[in-house]
């Protein structure tokens, strides 16, 4: 691709580190390459014909037109798959190889540590290197782990949800991930415990044409709570690298799952990420997606509300700066009566950017007494950008209340006259009114993430008027 | 799918297209699109355009070319079928009126005052040939899909109705397509309706058919000149058996202003393309529908408000009401293109369900390329509102009543906007008796016929 169109000044988590791996990589997939991974890493039979049989089904299964037309200079062949950092998982800071450590240095994950977040795993490549749960946790009986480790530990756990959410056979993506997956995280609560602070992880891609195939599996039984925290970020390369991860949601009865993700990919990251939550009766699930990196996101947080009385909501920020496309969106599928929905959506294109909003709220037969609000906001910075909205409603219910609402406009001359009368420069009005556009989401953010997210706008927002 | 089977198995065959009369440019065109579709594969629901629509039920091979009126001599008054002939006799405020009859015009009359000022209307294939022959396809050719060329290979002709500059027509010109035939008679109603610079014109274009089993591939293209301006109502009271993809797709030009009305009530399946395209400078384009499904109706709208021109505006609102299992889809877009500056583009979508089994599919999109601009769009599905007819049952009125009333209100903001306002009683009234008709499933009398 034109490396050309991308500011690569922007991206402040763009420096990559040299590495020794333990593990020759090989580009490509092919049933060695899945045996392999398997076998690395030990894994029981079960899971190692999951994998082949996934690898079936991503050979078989075309890309869908819609998704395909986003990425024609995507090659499956030209990846590595699988990625392993020297050295094992650690659970001492001090003991990860330096380059990693530096990596993550920068990143700030000791630093989030300091401050007594509830539990941070980082994942380098394919591997979980560090991971650090906190006594307490392990005390009310919540595990916290990688995929990897919980495949080990907790296998029948694992094996009871594991593609129950997110079969293999979903889509293209979330079959190759079934094949190739590593790392990820695994979350357990028990019955009736809330989880007091927010869990985090950390997910990087460090090497050149690097796949990156988390595997996450969140499973919260009855009346149990939990709020899950993902960033990410990648150095930039002249070439693509491909991040496709798939997150499982099982919400029990009665239990609220919370998951943020802020993604901040380098402009070369393909990143098409599969993310679907079940959420059983009365149950609540909440994804907060913040989109700012990548060169194309395709990622569409769903929640299948199963049982009555359940809720989901998603709510997003996407930006999409030169070169990007953040196509990203929300699904509902209401299976079951009285259950709810709230989707809110806000984007901005600046530089040429594209955003698109891909939404599905779906009512099935039986799902009576339903409600579901949904609502795109969109602001376009400069006439190059483009901003999209493709919001599908299915319904098969009668008494069903379904809304959706969605505008799209510019930065208005009236706010920025108002707040530059005040004194202020353009960019400062401007990145003031962008941040207050964003407001809905931003408040619902942990602190560190509010101020990352309103800082990370600034920055993009340089330049943005005149 | 066996593509050299379906290719060659319908009969809408190049030599088929070569059959039919008419000038040499329309013969030619004809032939061109037959060509086309000898070379192409009919839809299937795996296009996102035909998502959530009946095509899959659609078979080429089941349908051939409808038996057409004779050409030449204009056929007599007898040869207006009765259904035709009522409803233009409720209609004496009108300064036209057009009859075409599977496609080909039976009848044509006009106002001699406008005559003589130089509006025209008649055949674009015979007596109007010359004239309709630069705007024939002028419009709609920039929407092609398998349905359009179906139809370009086998449109007779069809209405014409054409003002010139700075004439302004008063009362409404009707033109009415009426599709019969045997069971498998497919035809192709074309009406071309040219506004010239500053000129005024009201329109209704009303499609209906006979009992039998029909196809009705129907395009029906308006050009308004810059500074004119058109009211453009269209009702489709189609016979319930009848399969139609229809297309209508308006150009606006500078300062131009198009007000369009879409009345369904008919058909078995009944999927319009409702387009318009802002091609100068400050046009307005307000488009509007009301449609009411019910027994084991479908009604699909795909709408397309296309804004390539600065200072630009569309507003659209589409509202309806599905009744037993019947089904409606609205999609939508609006486009912006990077051209499209300061254009102000809104989108409505209101569905109301009536009952369990029916469904309702809504996808209002945007497609934004330019920034300086307001664009809106909304969609609402749900069942009558519990809090109005509990305050009307609250001040005595009776539940059936109350209901009534509320079915009336929720359409009242479309048919108060619509335009050619002296037509629109009888079409309230169709509504309204739809919607009293709800206890008898009207599908069991479709069988039952």
């Amino acid at each position: 691709m034109a490396t050309s169109e991308i500011d690569l000044g922007r991206y402040k988590l763009g420096w990559h580190d040299t590495v020794e791996y333990a593990f020759e990589p090989k580009k490509g997939l092919n049933t060695e390459v899945v045996e392999e991974i398997s076998a690395l890493k030990g894994e029981p039979d079960w899971m190692r014909r999951k994998r082949l049989r996934a690898l079936e089904i991503f050979e078989r299964k075309p890309m869908k037109p819609w998704f395909a037309k986003n990425m024609p200079d995507l090659d499956f062949q030209d990846i590595y798959y699988y990625l392993k950092p020297a050295g094992g998982q650690v659970n001492d800071w001090d003991m990860l190889p330096e380059s990693v450590k530096e990596t993550y240095e920068k990143l700030g994950i000791p630093e989030a540590e300091r401050k007594f977040l509830a539990g941070v795993t980082a994942q380098y490549e394919s591997e979980v290197v560090y991971h650090k749960n906190r006594e307490d946790l392990e005390g009310l009986g919540v595990y916290f782990t990688d995929m990897d480790t919980a495949l080990r530990e907790y296998p029948e756990i694992v094996k009871e949800h594991f593609g129950t959410v997110i079969p293999a056979g979903d889509n293209k993506f979330s079959a190759l991930n079934s094949a190739v997956w590593s790392g990820g995280s695994f979350i357990y609560v028990p019955e009736g415990v809330h989880v007091p602070m927010p869990l985090q992880a950390y997910f990087r891609i460090n090497s050149e044409n690097a796949g990156q195939f988390e595997r996450t599996l969140i499973v919260v039984e009855e009346g149990a709570s939990v709020h899950y925290v993902e960033g990410c970020s990648a150095p930039v390369y002249s070439t693509d690298s491909l991040h496709s991860a798939v997150v499982e949601i099982v919400a029990k009865p009665g239990s609220r799952v919370q998951y943020t993700t802020i993604q901040n990919w380098s402009p070369n990251v393909y990143n098409l990420v599969t993310k679907r939550a079940k959420a059983e009766t009365e149950a609540t699930v909440v994804w907060i997606d913040g989109n700012l990196g990548s060169k194309l996101t395709m990622k569409y947080p769903s929640v299948y509300l199963m049982g009555p009385k359940a809720h989901g909501e998603v709510l997003s920020v996407a930006y999409a700066g030169a070169g990007q496309h953040q196509d990203a969106g929300a699904k509902m599928v209401h299976a079951a009566p009285e259950t709810s929905s709230i989707i809110e959506s806000k984007s901005i294109s600046k530089d040429g950017g594209e955003t698109t909003y891909r939404g599905l709220v779906r009512v099935d037969e039986g799902a009576t007494n339903v409600k579901s609000n949904v609502r795109c906001d969109a602001l376009i910075l400069d006439e190059r950008s483009v901003s999209n909205t493709y919001p599908y409603q299915e319904i098969a219910e009668q008494d069903v209340r379904i809304e959706h609402e969605a505008t799209v406009s510019k930065v208005g001359e009236d706010q920025l006259f108002y707040l530059m009368s005040r004194g202020l420069s353009e960019t400062e009005a401007a990145s003031m009114i962008v941040n207050g556009f964003i407001e809905p989401i931003t408040k619902t953010l942990p602190m560190e993430y509010a101020v990352e997210l309103s800082r990370l706008i600034e920055l993009e927002m340089e330049g943005a008027v005149g | 799918m066996a593509a050299s089977t379906t290719q060659s198995a319908h009969a809408f065959t190049p030599d088929a297209a070569r059959a039919l009369a008419g000038p040499d440019w329309l013969a030619d065109r004809r032939l061109q699109a037959a060509e086309r579709l000898a070379a192409a594969e009919p839809p299937t629901t795996e296009a996102e355009i035909w998502r959530y629509s009946r095509i899959d039920e659609f078979d080429p091979s089941a349908w051939r070319p409808a038996a057409l009126p004779p050409v030449g001599e204009q056929a007599e008054d007898h040869a207006i079928p009765v259904a035709v002939r009522s409803a233009a006799e409720q209609m004496v405020q009108r300064s036209g009126l057009v009859v075409a009859v599977n496609g080909r015009v039976v009848h044509a009359e006009l106002d001699p005052a406008l005559e003589s000022k130089g509006v025209m209307v008649g055949d674009a294939a015979t007596e109007c040939a010359e004239e309709a022959r630069e705007d024939f396809g002028a419009v709609t050719d920039a929407s092609p899909d398998w349905f359009t060329d179906l139809h370009d290979a086998f449109t007779p002709g069809g209405p014409f109705v054409a003002v010139p500059a700075g004439v302004v027509v008063d009362r409404p010109i009707l033109v009415f397509q009426f599709v019969d035939g045997p069971d498998g008679s497919a035809a192709f109603p074309h009406t071309l309706v040219v506004a010239g610079e500053g000129s005024h014109l009201p329109v209704l274009e009303h499609r209906s058919s006979g009992g039998a089993g029909l196809l009705s591939s129907a395009v029906a293209e308006i050009a308004v000149g810059d500074n004119a301006n058109v009211d453009y109502l269209s009702v489709q009271h189609l016979g319930r058996r009848t399969f139609e993809v229809a297309l209508q797709r308006a150009h606006l030009g500078r300062n131009a202003r198009l007000t369009s009305g879409a009345v369904a009530l008919g058909g078995s399946y009944a999927r319009l393309r409702s387009e318009s395209m802002a091609r100068g400078e400050g046009s307005e384009a307000k488009l509007l529908a009301v449609y009411f499904a019910d027994g084991d109706q479908m009604l699909d709208f795909r709408t397309l408000q296309d804004h390539e021109a600065p200072r630009s505006s569309s507003d659209l609102l589409f509202k309806g009401a599905v009744e037993h299992r019947a089904h409606s889809v609205y999609s939508g877009l609006i486009r912006l293109r990077e051209t499209a500056q300061k254009a102000g583009a809104h989108q409505t979508n209101r569905t109301l369900k009536l009952s369990r089994e029916s469904h309702a599919e809504s996808v209002p999109n945007l497609e934004i390329l330019a920034n300086d601009v307001q664009c809106t769009h909304a969609s609402a599905i749900g069942p009558i509102d519990p809090d109005e007819l509990y305050y009307l049952e609250s001040r005595g009125i009776p539940p059936a009543v109350a209901e009534q009333l509320v079915v009336t209100g929720f359409f009242e903001d479309v048919f108060a906007r619509l335009p050619l306002g002296a037509l629109v009683a009888p079409l309230r009234q169709a509504v309204a008796e739809k919607f009293a008709r709800r206890d008898r499933d009207v599908a069991e009398e479709v069988r039952g016929a």
